[in-house]
């Protein structure tokens, strides 16, 4: 027990802002993305001893991607609220620059809104490549696709976000 | 009317800007696009243009999954969890252990090989061996250094105690004495050589 105690801290650790970050590109909410990050952290730890420890890397973005995949799809078209423009208001910190502070909020923002306009498909390979630094091989394990398929995905979401931010600034 | 040269970019050379911009493309791809974009000025402003995006991609920090979340899994599996926050270089090192098992061994088995092969050059300086007849022309040699050195230090002792000490040093100091005790006598002293 104490082993396994051991073992979940370190993937906890190692793991829980991979996890959390990827599902909120994903699921573009940030309660969706709460549920699913203590969903996949409950499902490790009911896992854990039937994965090698070395294998534990596809089995986290594996586990988090169908369960996003699965909140996706559950989903009530219902109106969201974007929370994370509302927190660029309400964690706003006075005492720096408030002009450079929403200006830089406002860039990251604007790219991270830009990545969530992604088609799913190439949103999740663009997250996986591009934030969370995972190779094709990985990608191509962890979403269960050709290798190529990773490597055309890839390319067509880096397209599409660029005409995302080209759309963006003419706005 | 000023003629502008048209320039055309096919499907495969915006794949290696893009890939180039997004630092994934190899080295010919790299260098391929590195020498376009100095001829091509339609190439150039499309590379800008994705290093761009690419840079503000990769700048993005992960999202922090909050206290509250963790809170909940440590609920729902009863209390049997304690997940420690504190980074300290031995669960750093424990992490590494576990979680790269592979790059782990290597490193062991790299260590095993410089301890191994450190032993191994030690003791291929194997202690050199004599012959008698070397021992013995040795031990000779050795003799006759020390009679040599032993017949330096008698020369030394006999030009000491016979021609240093009693002309440099006796002498001169007798004669000081005979000086100050006739001076106290208030004898006439003769002057001293």
């Amino acid at each position: 027990m104490i082993a396994k105690n051991v073992k979940y801290s370190l993937l906890v650790k190692q793991y829980k802002n991979n996890i959390y970050s990827y599902a909120l590109y994903m699921l573009k909410d940030k309660m969706d993305a709460d549920d699913a990050a203590q969903e996949v952290l409950i499902k490790l730890w009911q896992n854990m001893g039937k994965f090698n420890m070395s294998a534990a890397k596809p089995w986290v973005y594996r586990t988090t991607h169908n369960l996003c995949i699965d909140y996706i799809r559950k989903r009530k078209p219902l109106y969201q609220i974007d929370e994370e423009f509302s927190e660029l208001y309400k964690t706003e910190d006075v005492k720096a620059d408030p002009f450079l502070t929403t200006h830089l909020k406002m860039m990251t923002s604007k790219i991270k809104e830009a990545i969530k306009t992604l088609p799913e498909n190439l949103r999740s390979v663009f997250v996986l490549y591009e934030i969370e630094g995972l190779k094709y091989k990985e990608i191509s394990e962890t979403l269960e696709v050709p290798l190529n398929t990773v490597k055309v995905q890839l390319l067509r979401a880096r397209k599409k976000l660029q005409e995302e931010l080209r759309n963006y600034e003419r706005n | 009317m000023k003629e502008t040269k048209a320039y055309n970019i096919d499907e495969k050379t915006l794949e290696k800007i893009i890939s180039a911009a997004y630092g994934s493309a190899d080295i010919f791809e790299k260098l391929e696009v590195f020498f376009l974009i100095r001829k091509n000025p339609e190439a150039k402003k499309l590379f800008n243009e994705y290093k761009k995006t690419a840079d503000e991609v990769h700048s993005l920090k992960r999202d922090e999954l909050p206290e509250s979340v963790l809170n909940g899994v440590k609920e729902k599996i009863n209390g049997e969890l304690k997940i420690e926050e504190k980074k300290t270089f031995l669960t750093d090192l424990t992490a590494l252990i576990f979680l790269k098992p592979r790059a782990s061994f290597a490193a062991v088995v790299l260590l095993a090989i410089a301890i191994t092969l450190s032993v191994f050059v030690h003791t291929e300086n194997p202690e050199p061996h004599y012959s008698q007849v070397e021992i013995e022309a040795a031990s000779l040699q050795t003799k006759q250094a020390l009679v040599l050195v032993s017949g330096i230090l008698l020369s030394a002792e006999k030009t000491l105690t016979k021609e240093v000490i009693p002309n440099k040093v006796v002498k001169p100091v007798n004669e000081s004495f005979n000086y100050v005790n006739n001076f106290m006598r208030g004898e006439k002293n003769e002057k001293p050589n």
